[in-house]
């Protein structure tokens, strides 16, 4: 009880504090808003693109080179935030090889949206796909096998068989990764200060305003970034049909 | 008509068999002997050389693949599972069609997981029949079964596949299976070590490892010749082959003797009747049996 309660604190913090009377968003805010929301929803769809495949492999097929895969999978994933966007700055800058190739073509990869949707990515990409890769081993075997043998090649089994059975699973792991891609900070700062999303902008307004005067800012932050994995995390554990 | 099968594997287990497959036959392996691997091999869900179809993707077979728990895809309804493999406007009517032929059409609007074993195990073959396969494959179709569940399961896969004329290899580790099968293949060692219309196979084993296949407990040499019988076969008697009892032990309403190399179920006997180190004499009725071919 008293890990509940202690658990709960920031959420009371939440509800009792902050100066809600002067409740107001700046242009800035709003701007931040959407740059979070358009950013994050690229990202989405990318890291479902790209990602899913990659679990499933991963998933799949045992081995030392898949074993090397997932290494490469989770040490962004354990990197600190702030270590990846050094890091990232270092290979995707303009004065760095990718970076200077993407330029070329028109994508700046530095303080740009292109820039904030790549933090994105590193942020949450390596979290979806560890989730995605449990989802989809938990599916047996058997039922793609027999898939097999009624006349499916191995894409159509994918999404005939597979993909309906560990949908759940997937949606929450598209879920965790939602949070992640919506909170990173560590990330942004470095390579996509600009345009600020959501996070960076609470950032820059709790140093110019104070910490009470974000919370409007915070509270439509949490608006955004919770209530789907928590819907799916309880739907998952069967409390709610 | 027949198929033959001449297959070699050598993951999960090393296997070189060469066998036919006429109507329903029974492939009966003791447990880990590669009977599920031979099936999922001529399925082509496991690498192997050989003929027919060894060059073909799982896709391309023209077999139907039953697993022992019937693998009903979860998020179908039966009709969903039955229409699985159809294409085109019509592959719901079709399945419909289906289970209706196979007596099943009440089950179709059923999600698959509320199913029991039995009517799960049928819609499978339903679902394994809409391909029009060639060729059955029925991994221990009725493990999950209670004997009498077994029983009608199995009479009614005999009498859906011979209606349907499709042949079909069920493996299984069970004699009384093995039993109702029309040709039977005997699997040991990486190898098939007898084939034959069921009826010859169980009168003649031709060695001691068919002979314990087909749950004879019993092989000896009696009478200048190599006989096996059944523990429930052997009486005791006044006079006889005469053993001294190593063991002795109570199984369920039997009295389980061991001694001189035998095998002796006494049915309706006190394991007080008997002791260890005490002789008696063993009666073996003719009839009982059964030829051993060395």
């Amino acid at each position: 009880m008293l890990v509940l309660v202690f658990l709960s604190v920031p959420l009371l913090g939440l509800v009792m504090g902050g100066e809600w009377r002067a409740a107001d968003l700046s242009g800035d805010d709003v701007a931040a808003i959407g740059t979070s929301l358009a950013g994050g929803a690229v990202a989405l769809v990318l890291i479902a693109l790209l990602g899913t495949p990659v679990a499933f492999y991963l998933a799949r097929v045992p081995g030392r080179v898949s074993a090397v895969a997932e290494a490469l999978v989770l040490i962004p994933m354990l990197m600190p935030t702030l270590a990846i966007g050094i890091l990232l700055a270092s290979s995707y800058g303009p004065a760095a090889p990718i970076g200077a190739a993407f330029a070329q073509v028109g994508v700046v990869l530095t303080n740009s949206r292109a820039a904030f949707v790549l933090a994105a990515l590193y942020a949450a990409m390596p979290t979806y796909i560890i989730a995605a890769k449990a989802a989809l081993g938990e599916v047996p075997l058997v039922f793609e096998q027999v898939a097999r043998t009624l006349g499916d090649s191995p894409s159509r089994v994918f999404f005939r068989v597979t993909l309906p059975l560990a949908q759940r699973g997937l949606a929450a792991a598209l879920a965790l990764s939602w949070v992640r891609a919506m909170g990173e900070f560590g990330i942004v700062l470095i390579i996509a200060y600009f345009p600020a999303g959501m996070p960076v902008r609470l950032w820059i307004d709790v140093q110019d305003l104070g910490v009470a005067a974000v919370f409007p800012l915070l509270a439509l932050f949490l608006a955004v970034a919770l209530p789907l994995p928590l819907w799916l995390g309880l739907r998952k554990r069967g409390a709610l049909a | 008509m027949g198929i033959s099968v001449r297959y070699q594997l050598r993951q999960p287990i090393a296997l070189d068999v060469a066998f036919e497959v006429r109507g329903f036959t029974a492939l009966l392996g003791r447990s880990g002997a590669g009977k599920t691997s031979l099936l999922k091999a001529l399925a082509g869900l496991l690498p192997a050389k050989g003929s027919p179809w060894a060059q073909l993707p799982p896709e391309r077979r023209p077999v139907g693949y039953l697993p022992q728990a019937a693998a009903l895809f979860p998020h179908l309804t039966a009709l969903g599972n039955v229409a699985y493999p159809l294409r085109g406007a019509d592959r719901l009517a079709t399945a419909q069609v289906l289970l209706d032929g196979l007596g099943l059409g009440a089950l179709a609007g059923r999600p698959a997981p509320s199913l029991s074993g039995g009517e799960a195990q049928r819609v499978a073959l339903a679902r394994a029949l809409a391909r029009a396969p060639e060729l059955l494959l029925l991994d221990e179709p009725s493990a999950a079964l209670d004997a009498v569940s077994r029983d009608e399961m199995l009479a009614w896969l005999m009498e859906m596949t011979q209606l349907r004329g499709v042949p079909a290899l069920v493996a299984t580790h069970d004699p009384a299976i093995a039993r109702r099968a029309e040709w039977l293949v005997l699997l040991a060692e990486g190898r098939v070590i007898q084939e034959g219309k069921c009826r010859d196979v169980f009168e003649q084993p031709v060695n001691e490892a068919a002979a314990r296949l087909l749950g004879y407990e019993n092989v000896f040499w009696h009478e200048g010749r190599c006989c096996a019988i059944r523990a429930g076969d052997v009486e005791v008697a006044a006079e006889g082959m005469a053993i001294t009892l190593r063991a002795v032990r109570q199984m369920g309403l039997d009295v389980r003797l061991e001694g001189g190399g035998l095998v002796v179920d006494v049915r309706g006997s006190k394991i007080e009747d008997f002791c260890c180190g005490e002789t008696v004499f063993l009666n073996f009725p003719e009839e009982k049996l059964k030829n051993v071919l060395f």
